[in-house]
């Protein structure tokens, strides 16, 4: 079953000769409960893509459907809320509130919505991504690694159907970065949760379900399994 | 080894810099301007103020000369007029002085007519012409009203006079001439022929008679005092007396200097606000430019060079500064140095203008640049750019123990609060300074109470006075028929009038019977204070010593008889407190009774309740003894009245007492609303006058009141209200840094589910607590200042009309402001923060 469905996506910026086609009509579908990763060189579309999944963007043109919902029309506000409830967001620089602690900054979507956090979720997740000891620290006071975790506690604390990560070992040393990726893996698996992770590293990439390539905008590669070969 | 510090590359980091932050850059050169503007405003202020004093006891004094000689013989005058350090002289030959006893204390010399002399002491005729007949004399208005003679060309003058040695004489004249001389009473002349003086007192201009002025220009006068008997003294002159302009002498000049000081005061707060401006700006800049340093220092630039560069950047900026900011003290100068300085003269402030404010005021914006940027300097210097780094980060409080971790819109918009607090406090006490300033300005201003004031000095509408009685200095003449009863009846008839009190006076001698004699002289003889008695206390005052003296010896004493009726029997009743008796209005008005006047001092000093006091061979039984204030009194008596008592008769009896006697003072009282026809009424009777006539006009005490108690404030009030609009832009420019900075932290609550009417939220609470804590910080030490230091300020000024008024209206002014500008702000920021997608904004920062 799909949880994503894309259809002739377009995305340009800039204007007159300065524009720039990030998105050429994509057609793409994500499998729900799966590991997708999407791959490419600098500027290919890679972000471009996760952001009109995760409506932080408006395509120009296309659609774009998440977990039955349609992005496309949908006002400010819905936007707000379908990110806040069906999607998590972990970014290559974590993008943590720094005035907030850890475990505010984990409950903050939870906050934004005004609803009330399920603690048995919480202690399980906490314990799981090591945070349990440094819930009141502040991110500054957390290593790069520390901070991705608590991104990454933060992006699965609403329960997303989808989790949608841009780079996230990218700003970790090797060691961490395997970390936080057996972690985003070990967390996908356990809330049968969708991940799309954008990577530059091949060895990452080999361990998803589907490697999705883009170039120039343009998908032009897609592998299913864990022995993906480009 | 790369070792030296190049210093050139710092002010081509400046150059780029300014290139690079251009809005910063030019936030900073406006600040500098407004900082050289206002110290240029206030030095030249206080220059003008200075200058404007110097000029007045110029005025004062008589003479523009800054010397004058006197007692000299031609030969003399010569050859002091050789020295190489006088500029220029004018010569006087006097005969004499007028010895009239009705000139009052006013010296007033009878001279040969020399038109350059008379320019230099502002005695030259306003109407007619100077001496050129032998009969001729030409006089200042104020000599004319005092001998009662008519503003007539032609009019016959009598005039008693004394030569050197005390001879007195009695000369008559025609007059030809007369000038109003309002502020020369120490240089008057009264106008006469060579042939006159000739034959008046023959042989003036020998060789030998030591009869000369004269006034003497200097070079570089500095201490005048010193110069003019060096002069002497290098050209062996001796024998010689000599007095200084007023202007010239150190100790004036150093009075005008202590005078001038409060205007130069502002300036102190021109240094703080100004810090506070620049610092704000500097420290803004340096913080977020903290990881710009710290890349600079890794690279390997010294603490010298960033200094040097800091540095360099603080003088370009004052150095931008200067032009605007002189044109913009200047121009305020001009609007308010010229608004106060009116109000000594009819100087302008142009008059004033000098080079050296500005030049003050340019070093004065550089050091408060220097100042600003010391403490980024020396903190940048100090660190190392790893310490640079982490000073760069935000620092977050300690988090409170058993928060449950959920954040509202509240709790965020705390955090944001804790968030630059060296700015906001900043923001806070820049505030608070203004506020307590204007607080300050408005309290001394509603304090000054103009009731009080007009009750003092002008009780009443409009007082006509006889022309001798216009100024405290002059002796009332009784002989004058300035004010007569038809002018009574015809001021009665006006219709603007509405009430019309009259009062005359009249010097008699009276013998004081042994019984009050020996009261009086024990009354003077009790203590004053430890060390000294009543009549101890006025030994300076000879002409009153030798009144009691008479008493005490002969029990003759001058008895000042008033006839008073209307609004002056009011005043007496009501600033006069009874010593015996008490008034009873009908009794009063039968004729059978008289107030007694004494000192002004606890104690019976005058016939007391129940006695009797025989005036022109007519008894009356005293009413009541009071402690006589005599300030409604127009001029002054005679100097025999130094030592009196006064008598207080309804203005009927007067006239049956002394039928021929003219009047001293009118106070009249008119419907407000008539001012003007009033007005006009009064210019057409001064002008059909032959004769001199002072009117005093409660309005022009009111206008004289408000323009000095508003010139009182004027200086602070208008740093004040700079200060408060740097200190209101502060807070509009923190409540923007604060949002705009944070533009992608926003756009990651977005990201995570924030809706924009939440962030619209979110921005309102922060603005809103800003705001309340600003009004907080502000609040709390202003009433407090109010309520317990500005009654000690206002008693240190000892004014009698100065009433300390609490007050907190600029407070209530500002407080809904802040608030205002709390929920105001934020809104502009919302606009510019949600403007393009959350991609783009999230990618702002990166």
């Amino acid at each position: 079953m799909d949880i994503v469905t894309i259809r002739n996506l377009k995305k340009s910026f800039g204007k007159g000769e300065s524009r720039v086609q990030a998105l050429r009509g994509i057609d793409l579908t994500i499998e729900k409960g799966k590991f997708t990763a999407v791959i490419g060189v600098s500027g290919s579309g890679k972000t471009t893509l996760l952001n009109m999944i995760g409506g932080l963007d408006i395509p120009d043109e296309g659609e774009v459907v998440v977990d039955g919902v349609k992005l496309s029309g949908m006002k400010e506000k819905e936007l707000a809320v379908f990110r806040r409830s069906k999607v998590g967001f972990v970014y290559q620089n974590f993008n943590l509130v720094p005035t907030l602690t850890v475990r505010e900054n984990i409950l903050f979507p939870l906050s934004l919505a005004g609803s009330s956090p399920d603690p048995v979720f919480f202690e399980e997740i906490t314990e799981l991504l090591g945070l349990k000891k440094r819930l009141d620290a502040y991110p500054h006071e957390l290593s790069g690694g520390g901070q991705q975790r608590a991104a990454i506690a933060r992006a699965l604390m609403a329960k997303p159907s989808i989790l949608l990560a841009d780079e996230p070992t990218g700003n970790l040393d090797s060691k961490n970065g395997q970390n936080v990726l057996g972690l985003l893996k070990l967390s996908v698996e356990t809330y049968h949760q969708t991940l799309v992770m954008i990577t530059h590293n091949l060895e990452i990439a080999q361990m998803a379900d589907r490697v999705v390539r883009i170039e120039d905008g343009c998908i032009c590669g897609q592998e299913v399994g864990h022995a993906c070969e480009f | 080894m790369l070792a030296n510090s190049n210093l050139k590359i710092c002010r081509i980091l400046v150059r780029q810099n300014f290139r690079f932050h251009r809005i910063r850059s030019l936030l900073l050169i406006l600040s500098a301007a407004l900082v050289t503007g206002l110290y240029s405003f206030v030095f030249l202020m206080g220059n003008s103020m200075e200058d404007a004093l110097l000029l007045s006891y110029e005025y004062s004094y008589g003479s523009v000369s800054h010397i004058l000689y006197t007692g000299m013989t031609e030969g003399q005058a010569d050859t002091v007029a050789k020295n190489g350090e006088v500029k220029s002289t004018v010569r006087l030959s006097t005969i004499g002085q007028l010895s009239d006893p009705m000139m009052g204390q006013r010296l007033v010399k009878l001279a040969v007519t020399d038109r350059e002399y008379a320019e230099s002491v502002l005695s030259v005729p306003e109407t007619g012409r100077l001496p050129r007949e032998k009969g001729e004399i030409a006089l200042d208005e104020f000599t004319m009203d005092s001998l009662g003679v008519s503003h007539e060309l032609g009019a016959s003058v009598s005039l008693l006079w004394t030569d050197p040695q005390g001879n007195s004489y009695t000369s008559d004249f025609t007059l030809c001439g007369w000038w109003n001389s309002s502020t020369n009473f120490t240089e008057a002349c009264a106008w006469i022929t060579e042939e006159a003086a000739e034959e008046l007192s023959p042989g003036y201009q020998e060789e030998t008679a030591h009869n000369v002025t004269l006034g003497v220009m200097l070079h570089q006068p500095k201490d005048t005092e010193a110069q003019a008997q060096e002069i002497l003294d290098a050209q062996g002159v001796s024998g010689v007396s000599f007095t200084v302009n007023t202007a010239y002498q150190i100790a004036m000049r150093e009075r005008a200097a202590d005078q001038a000081l409060p205007y130069y005061l502002p300036a102190a707060a021109v240094l703080i606000c100004g810090y506070l401006m620049m610092y704000s700006i500097v420290h803004v800049a340096a913080q977020q430019d903290l990881l710009h340093f710290a890349g600079l220092k890794s690279l390997g630039m010294t603490p010298r060079q960033i200094c040097h560069m800091l540095w360099a950047e603080g003088c370009a900026v004052s150095v931008l500064g200067l032009l605007p900011g002189w044109l913009l003290g200047f121009l305020l100068d001009l609007g308010i140095t010229s608004r106060l300085i009116g109000g000594m003269g009819a100087y302008s402030a142009l008059a004033f203008l000098t080079w050296k404010p500005f030049v003050l005021a340019g070093i004065c914006t550089a050091a408060t640049a220097f100042l600003a940027y010391l403490r980024p300097v020396l903190r940048l210097c100090r660190l190392t750019p790893a310490q640079t780094i982490e000073n760069a980060m935000e620092k977050m409080p300690q988090p409170r123990k058993g928060s449950d971790g959920r954040t509202t819109l509240w709790t965020l918009a705390v955090r944001a609060l804790r968030q630059e607090r060296g700015r906001t406090f900043l923001s806070a006490v820049t505030l608070l300074l203004a506020a307590l300033l204007l607080l300050a300005q408005w309290i001394q201003y509603i304090s000054y109470r103009e009731d009080l004031y007009l009750a003092g000095l002008s009780p009443w509408d409009y007082t006509l006075a006889d022309g001798s009685a216009y100024l405290s200095m002059q002796r009332y003449n009784e002989n004058n028929q300035g004010i007569t009863g038809e002018t009574v009846q015809e001021l009665r008839n006006r219709p603007e009038v509405v009430k019309v009190s009259g009062l005359k006076s009249k010097e008699v001698t009276l013998t004081a019977s042994d019984e009050l004699r020996r009261r009086i002289v024990d009354y003077y003889n009790q203590p004053y204070d430890d060390t000294h008695t009543l009549r101890e206390t006025q030994e300076g005052y000879t002409d009153w010593c030798q009144g009691l003296d008479r008493l005490e010896e002969t029990g003759e004493y001058t008895a000042l008889i008033l006839g008073i009726e209307g609004d002056y029997l009011g005043y007496v009743l009501e600033n006069s407190p009874f010593t015996s008796g008490s008034f009873d209005a009908e009794a009063f008005a039968s004729g059978r009774y008289v107030l007694a006047g004494g000192a002004s001092h606890e104690g019976i000093s005058s016939p007391a309740q129940g006695e009797k006091a025989v005036i022109c061979g007519q008894s009356f039984e005293v009413m009541g003894s009071v402690m006589h204030d005599d300030n409604y009194l127009s001029g002054a008596d005679s100097r025999e009245a130094a030592f009196h008592i006064a008598y207080l008769l309804p203005a009927e009896v007067f006239d049956q007492l002394f039928p021929d006697q003219a009047y001293r003072q009118l106070a009249v009282q008119i419907h407000p609303e008539r001012r003007a026809s009033f007005e006009a009424y009064l210019d057409q009777y001064e002008q059909q006058l032959n004769r001199g006539v002072g009117i005093t006009r409660k309005s022009e005490y009111r206008e004289s009141f408000q323009t000095a108690r508003l010139n009182s404030i004027l200086p602070q009030l208008i740093v004040g209200l700079v200060l408060l609009g740097i200190a209101v832009l502060n807070f509009i420019n923190l409540l923007i840094a604060k949002a705009v900075s944070r533009r992608q932290k926003f756009a990651v609550y977005e990201s995570l589910g924030m809706t924009r009417a939440q962030l619209r939220r979110l921005l309102l609470t922060e603005g809103v607590l800003h705001g309340a804590l600003m009004a907080a910080a502000v609040s709390l030490p202003a009433v407090c200042f109010a309520r317990f230091a500005m009654p000690l300020i206002l008693e240190r000024k000892e004014s009698w009309c100065l009433v300390y008024t609490f007050s907190l209206m600029p407070l209530w002014i500002l407080l809904p402001v802040l608030l205002l500008l709390g929920i105001g702000v934020p809104l502009p920021c919302y606009c510019f923060l949600t403007r393009g997608s959350l991609t783009e904004r999230m990618g702002t920062a990166q």
